[in-house]
């Protein structure tokens, strides 16, 4: 991906590179002082080092190119997500870190041309188009560290879920009984429409045992009907920035949970295109709908006789 | 955070360097560095062996130790620190009064000592680049008391070793990092190392430039004077001259007779030694000093290094008139003003320090930029003649340090065109021993007449006498025998025509002497070659010369070389530290053969050209090689791309099965990109062609699981025979 913004700068005060240019201040009073000219001669071998010390890394900087060859699609606030790097010309050697929402990364290093994986974690729920990669040259002598902060455009957005709240509210007891009871009745005579993997809570008479034997682990069985009992969940997340979150986190909780319980969840959230509505199958879904779901619209209203669970950062 | 805070986190316990090449090349700095300091004379026997041999002994010592807590090593670290400085305080207290030159020695060892206690304890990394950065401070000691090109091999070792430690250092650094690439190659250290080479080739490059712009060491008011004897022998007749290189013509030697006496005073010799530095200087005796070093001169400029003067000139031999010296006996420095000039001068001066460094034993004349007014002479006693000329009461020999300090005038020629109106007027005793007429002859007497008719002052006719001497005669150090009876000053400027500086300065005197004015030939050394690297001047025996002074009223004795150009008073000497260093270059590689300079020339352009050829071609050859893609590679590219769109790049462990059934699972295609994969990998690796309906799919599938918008063509284009995958 092309960098929008680059920026380059010395990293604080290089300690190292100010004693050694403090050595050759020296070095230059006794050369004075005494007449030695073996101490001029070292000065004049010591002085190019640290200039090269100060400038080489620059130049490193400046070559290196780094781009995000990919990253992954759905992550979690709060939660690693994982992005593919490309690493070329950082010659002897560099050390960057992934700045993501404003949260970084731990260092990795590359040098030369490297490609790998690193991980860092989205701190907010929203939509990342962009990252920073803020790489620190010090080499070939690590004497003076420079630093330069790339932006890169990520191939695919990356749509941050809020993290869950667990739920264990009273709230869902209701509906998860008419849920049990659905299912025992439709189970057996309902239609698989797919397969998905285990969540924690699904009943283990929904083990697709061929599937699981498959994929090498635990898959469970969607089913088409009978239907199964509706939620609405109308996420309103006007208000105070940190309430909203939470609002966001717990709309997540209770609809990941809604799912588990075999419910179907729909959700109505602004988002900033507008007002959206429609049903989550997935957590990933729901990830994807609350990461795109924004704090200065009102969602749209429910339908009537909805069962509707309200969710407001007021 | 308080200071004792401070103190501890400072002193904090750092995580051990593993890597045993950091410390290695640590090792040979702080080792080379050590060597270049012991090789200056520093430490008897017994504490070069605890150097040289503890250094590499605290290493491995630290390298064992180095995941240990350590505080009874740090305790005895400590403990040996603090010994080592009483005993440098007990050592330089005797010296208590000295100049720092006293300490210098004394003080060097001290480093040395903390060197190697301290190399006992160098677990981290932090830790090794202190010594790293002392190490530097060592060759810096080094720098300082090394006069000679002896520093060169230490200073290489040093500085490769130093550049290596530094990026050995780095890249340790970063390794202990999660790599990007995943784990490090085999071949990590050799590739670190490579910027080594650019690292000490830019260096020398730049440093080369900063050293022919950077001013030179030294200015006329040092702060270390150095004085040091290695062996006190006495003259054996104290204020005497004496002068061993002479051999049997030495004058503190006694007479010497016959065949002796012949080879000695009229004859070549084989000895290095210039016959001027006696009693007299025959200007029949023929021979000429070797091409040896003698000594070298540390001087913020350059002077002619007086040694002493004659006055009485028989129209053959120059002699003394005066031998008698005074006893100069004090605390170092000891102060000299020569008594012939006591209130007489009135006209600028400036300071010139100079040291010497005797390199071949000589005569005892303590040689200096004249006139002198203190000398740093270890022997605490000199001898002083009437004309301000100092004597040792000891052998001048090899090893010998002293420091004169010079008031040169800084007189120029306006100045000393002016003299001549000075109120002062010339002494009467100057003109009763310097003015008299001299033995000469009338066409000698004529030519010094006719010279300076239309001189109106004495420097005037120093200059017309200077010119005629020009054009009547050339320099030449072989001029036949002067014949029995001949007058050498007429057999120079009429018959022979031809001679070298005692012949000229001898003229010039005689000359000056029959217009009245005061003048006398001084033997000395010229300034000689200077080193630009020392920041010395080189003076060899061939360097030994005559010159002249003429009495300026005011002003004093002034220098004139009628041979060659004089340094003139207020001469600011080298202003960049590399002046001259062609010239020393091509002196110093005057003795390597022609054939040689040039098989190192066309060595070097061919290594040049053969750098400069794999770097231009190395991205042609590269093209070259990389093997033309099949279809097989062109379509795993394409997957590949289509992957990085949907947000799934490749792993590098993935096989293409693997990669398509990933891709499947973020993004389902009813199983399309799986047999994708099933085909690439049978076009690839079964050994036969798939059909053009399967290719046709295959692409045609490829191109569908493109997101829209995203349809850019991988590099290379598709072709159409079928080869490996390769990957």
């Amino acid at each position: 991906m092309r960098s929008r913004r680059s920026r380059l700068r010395p990293a604080g005060v290089p300690r190292r590179g100010l004693i050694l240019l403090g050595l050759v201040g020296s070095f230059y009073f006794i050369a004075r002082a005494s007449g030695a000219g073996w101490v001029i001669v070292l000065l004049c071998l010591e002085g190019p080092v640290v200039a090269l010390a100060a400038i080489w890394p620059v130049f490193t900087l400046l070559r290196a190119h780094v781009e995000v060859l990919g990253n992954q699609r759905d992550a979690t606030a709060g939660s690693i997500a994982t992005f593919s790097l490309r690493v070329q010309r950082a010659g002897s050697g560099v050390r960057l870190q992934l700045i993501v929402g404003g949260d970084p990364s731990g260092w990795v290093a590359a040098a030369g041309t490297s490609q790998g994986e690193i991980t860092a974690t989205p701190p907010e729920r929203g939509i990342v188009n962009v990252v920073t990669v803020q790489m620190e040259g010090a080499g070939p002598l690590g004497l003076v560290t420079w630093v330069r902060r790339l932006e890169l455009v990520l191939p695919v957005a990356m749509e941050v879920g809020p993290t869950p709240t667990p739920v264990t509210s009273d709230e869902l007891a209701g509906l998860r009984a008419q849920t049990d009871e659905a299912l025992s009745m439709g189970a057996g005579h309902d239609t698989i429409k797919g397969v998905r993997p285990y969540a924690f809570g699904d009943p283990i008479r929904v083990v697709h045992w061929p599937a699981t034997a498959r994929w090498g682990e635990v898959m469970v069985k969607e089913f088409e009907g009978p239907d199964a009992p509706e939620v609405t969940i109308v996420v309103d997340l006007r208000g105070d920035p940190d309430r909203s979150e939470a609002a966001a986190s717990l709309a997540a909780g209770m609809a990941r949970a809604g799912l588990r319980a075999g419910l179907a969840v729909s959700l109505l959230t602004a988002e900033r295109a507008g007002p959206s509505a429609g049903s989550v199958t997935s957590p990933t879904l729901v990830g994807r709908r609350l990461a795109r779901a924004v704090t200065d619209a009102a969602p749209p209203a429910p339908d009537a006789g909805a069962t509707v669970l309200r969710v407001s950062a007021t | 955070m308080s200071i004792l805070e401070r103190i501890k986190q400072a002193n904090a316990r750092q995580p051990a360097e593993e890597d045993v090449w950091v410390r290695a090349s640590v090792l040979v700095a702080v080792v080379a560095a050590a060597l270049a300091v012991v090789d200056q004379g520093v430490g008897g026997p017994a504490f070069r062996i605890v150097v040289v041999g503890g250094l590499p002994f605290a290493y491995w010592y630290s390298w064992r130790t180095r995941e240990r807590d350590g505080f009874w090593r740090k305790a005895v670290v400590a403990v040996g620190a603090v010994l080592t400085l009483v005993w440098f305080v007990t050592t330089i207290a005797p010296r208590a009064g000295g100049t720092f030159a006293d300490a210098q020695v004394p003080l060097a060892e001290l480093l040395l000592m903390i060197q190697v206690l301290h190399g006992l304890d160098v677990p981290g990394r932090r830790d090794l680049l202190f010594s790293l950065l002392s190490s530097a401070v060592l060759m810096a000691v080094a720098g300082t008391l090394s006069v000679s090109m002896g520093l060169v091999p230490y200073l290489v070792v040093w500085g490769v070793a130093s550049a290596s430690a530094l990026v050995l250092a780095h890249h340790s650094a970063l390794a202990e990092l999660p790599s990007l690439a995943g784990e490090p190659g085999r071949n990590e250290h050799r590739r670190a190392l490579r910027p080594v080479v650019k690292i000490v080739a830019w260096s020398m490059a730049a440093g080369l430039g900063l050293f022919l712009v950077i001013p030179p060491g030294g200015t006329s008011r040092a702060l270390l004077f150095p004085a040091q004897i290695l062996k006190l022998l006495p003259i054996p007749s104290p204020g005497e001259l004496s002068n061993t290189s002479l051999g049997a013509a030495d004058p503190a030697a006694g007479p010497v007779f016959g065949a002796e006496a012949k080879a000695g005073r009229s004859g070549g010799r084989a000895s290095f030694a210039y016959f001027g530095f006696s009693t007299s200087v025959d200007l029949s005796a023929r021979g000429r000093p070797d091409n040896s070093l003698v000594m070298r001169v540390r001087a913020a400029r350059p002077a002619l290094w007086r040694g002493q003067t004659f006055d009485v000139w028989d129209g053959r031999e120059w002699t003394m008139s005066d031998q008698h010296t005074e006893t100069l006996y004090a605390p170092l420095p000891i102060p000299v003003r020569p008594p012939s000039e006591d209130g007489l001068i009135t006209g600028p001066t400036g300071p010139l320090v100079q040291t010497y460094y005797v390199v071949k034993p000589g005569p005892n004349l303590i040689f200096g930029a004249a006139p002198i007014s203190k000398v740093y002479f270890p022997d605490r006693q000199v001898y002083e003649l009437s004309d301000g000329t100092l004597r040792s009461g000891v052998e001048v020999g090899k090893g010998t340090i002293y420091t004169v300090v010079s008031q040169p005038s800084t007189a120029g020629s306006e100045a000393l065109r002016r003299a001549d109106s000075n109120p002062i007027g010339t002494p009467a005793d100057i003109k009763d021993r310097y003015a008299q007429p001299p033995v000469i002859t009338p066409r000698v007497r004529d030519l010094a007449l006719r010279a300076t008719a239309v001189a109106t002052t004495t420097y005037d006719k120093v200059i017309d006498l200077e010119d005629a001497i020009a054009t009547q005669t050339t320099y030449s150090l072989n001029i036949p025998p002067l014949p029995a009876g001949a007058d050498a000053v007429d057999q120079f400027l009429f018959v022979d025509q031809k001679g070298f500086c005692e012949q000229i300065a001898t003229s010039l005197v005689v000359m000056l002497r029959s217009l009245g004015v005061p003048a006398r030939v001084v033997a000395g050394y010229a300034t000689g070659l200077r080193n630009p690297f020392t920041g010395l001047y080189d003076v060899r025996a061939s360097d030994a010369h005559l010159w002249t002074e003429v009495w300026f009223p005011g002003l004093g004795w002034q220098s004139f070389d009628p041979t060659a150009v004089v340094p003139l008073a207020g001469d600011q000497g080298s202003l960049r530290a590399g002046t001259g260093l062609g010239a020393y270059l091509s002196h110093e590689l005057s003795g390597v053969p022609g054939w040689l300079e040039i098989a190192v020339l066309v060595a070097v352009i061919a290594a040049l050209l053969t750098v400069a050829t794999v770097r231009l071609s190395g991205p042609w050859m590269a093209r070259r090689r990389r093997p033309k893609p099949s279809w097989s590679d062109w379509c795993l590219a394409r997957l590949e791309q289509v992957g990085r769109a949907r947000g799934r790049p490749r792993r590098p462990s993935e096989t293409v099965y693997e990669y398509a059934s990933a891709l499947e699972e973020v993004s389902p295609s009813d199983g399309e990109l799986d047999r994708v994969a099933a085909l690439v990998s049978r076009a690839a690796f079964s050994g036969h062609a798939i059909s053009d309906e399967d290719r046709q799919w295959v692409e045609r599938a490829l191109d569908e699981a493109m997101p829209p918008g995203r349809h850019r063509k991988p590099e290379p284009a598709a072709p159409r025979a079928p080869a490996n995958v390769g990957r």
